[in-house]
């Protein structure tokens, strides 16, 4: 019982002595910081001179894609991954066998949820790259649902010029 | 005797190049060292305008081009803040490039966009910018300042389309609330509040706020929530995409895009050379 009583006063002790030490050296440097400052002729002033102002513009978020014609092989090979970025009700009424829809807001961002569930579904699928097509108006929602999604990481992002519309006609014209 | 005349000659050539090129006030209050790098970029840079010598050879010229003056201020506003001569020369460069466009000019539809300063001023100024973009927040008041009261006042008009950057929250909110306050009429007194009062943003608050200037709360928030103000606000958004707005703020000048520094003084530097140019003051007096 004492040898235990005896040992915590020990640790007890040895905490003391490690926050004495701590608080001695966090207050030597600290002195030594504004020792220099005060020496040092471009010295960092300890009272704001002026407001803080945050003065970088915002840019907006993406990534790189490249462009695709509607007749470019590379869209019916089964190493392509495709997604649809128009509305549901329209992806509905027509689009291309095996592609995925994620609508285009040009408003809100797209869920994180769903980026993710996208990612997946691409790691999944072993495609190569990933071909997004739209609207196909100007600006096209494929190019800029390709530009989000690749600012989000997935590589090898291309979007189709012309969208839905020029596909589409390009599949009747076969 | 030759040697005494030879000296004579270079000490009078120093004294020449030295009242020449210290003509402007901004490069007089140099200090020797900044006179040097000032002096040297000053005799490297070229005008893109008016005159076809380096800045220096320029400014001994009469009458004196009124471009390589302000680009000589430029410089030396630049040299007196401590940025070295690579910057220097890049921003000339980002400078001459936006005021020597000769593109296509960006289609921006301006009707019903709200605008201050005079209807007949010459020179066009469009920002896109966030309501959430904190840089927008600081540059916006400034420049309508400018416009209104300061250096700016009767040579541009300053327009404002809203442009919401998708990742920062509540400028889709922060859009709404501008484009009804410019449906009721309080466009600028709404804008410069939202921004002057960037810190304490809360959608709630953007129908009181506008209650506070004057408008009708409830019919603010109808207008806010009313699907003609989400279109118009996606048009808003799709124009500056179609326009290469890539960032916030982005500035267009008579409809080109300004790719120079943004800093007030900058900005209001550039929109006088393009009001000097298109009221033909090619030269001073």
């Amino acid at each position: 019982m004492s040898m235990r009583a005896k040992k915590g006063s020990s640790f007890g002790g040895t905490c003391l002595v490690c926050l004495r030490d701590a608080a001695l050296i966090s207050t030597l440097a600290s002195v030594l910081g504004l020792m220099v400052n005060l020496v040092h002729p471009e010295g960092i002033s300890l009272v704001a001179q002026q407001e803080y102002q945050t003065m970088v513009p915002c840019p907006v978020f993406g990534g790189e894609v490249q462009k695709l014609t509607p007749h470019d092989p590379s869209l019916v090979k089964k190493t392509t991954f495709l997604i649809d970025a128009r509305e549901a009700s329209v992806f509905d009424d027509w689009s291309l066998r095996g592609a995925v829809n994620v609508t285009f807001d040009y408003l809100d961002p797209t869920p994180p949820e769903v980026i993710l569930e996208l990612a997946q579904k691409i790691a999944s699928s072993r495609a190569q790259r990933v071909v997004v097509f739209g609207d196909g108006a100007r600006p096209d929602t494929g190019e800029q649902l390709g530009r989000d999604i690749a600012g989000h990481g997935i590589k090898n992002v291309h979007y189709v010029e012309g969208g839905a519309p020029a596909l589409r006609a390009q599949k009747e014209k076969l | 005797m030759s040697r005494v005349i030879f000296h004579l000659v270079l000490l009078a050539s120093f004294f020449f190049v030295d009242t020449a090129w210290a003509q402007t006030p901004g490069c007089q209050q140099l200090e020797a060292e900044q006179k040097k790098l000032a002096q040297k970029i000053l005799a490297s840079q070229h005008a893109y305008d008016c005159c076809d010598q380096s800045l220096d050879r320029c400014l001994q010229a009469k009458p004196i081009c009124a471009l390589a003056y302000r680009l000589a201020e430029n410089i030396c506003r630049r040299v007196g803040e401590g940025q070295d001569e690579k910057t220097i020369a890049r921003a000339l460069s980002r400078r001459a490039t936006s005021m020597m466009s000769t593109g296509k000019k960006a289609v921006i539809d301006l009707t019903d966009v709200p605008f201050v300063g005079e209807a007949q001023a010459p020179v066009v100024l469009v920002e896109y910018a966030c309501a959430r973009c904190p840089f927008c927040s600081k540059i916006t008041p400034a420049l309508h300042q400018a416009v209104t009261e300061g250096k700016l006042k009767g040579k541009v008009r300053f327009y404002f389309k809203t442009f919401p950057i998708r990742s920062h929250p509540f400028s889709k909110e922060g859009g709404f609330a501008f484009l009804s306050a410019a449906e009721m009429g309080g466009f600028w007194d709404y804008l410069l509040y939202v921004y002057g009062h960037f810190d304490m943003f809360c959608v709630k608050k953007l129908p009181l706020w506008a209650q506070q200037l004057g408008l009708d709360q409830q019919e603010f928030s109808d207008r806010m929530k009313s699907p003609g103000i989400r279109e118009r606000l996606v048009a808003c958004k799709k124009e500056g995409i179609v326009n290469r707005v890539d960032a916030t703020p982005t500035f267009f000048l008579n409809g080109r895009k300004f790719l120079g520094d943004l800093t007030l003084a900058e900005m209001i530097d550039v929109l006088e050379e393009e009001h000097d140019l298109i009221s033909q003051k090619l030269y001073r007096k």
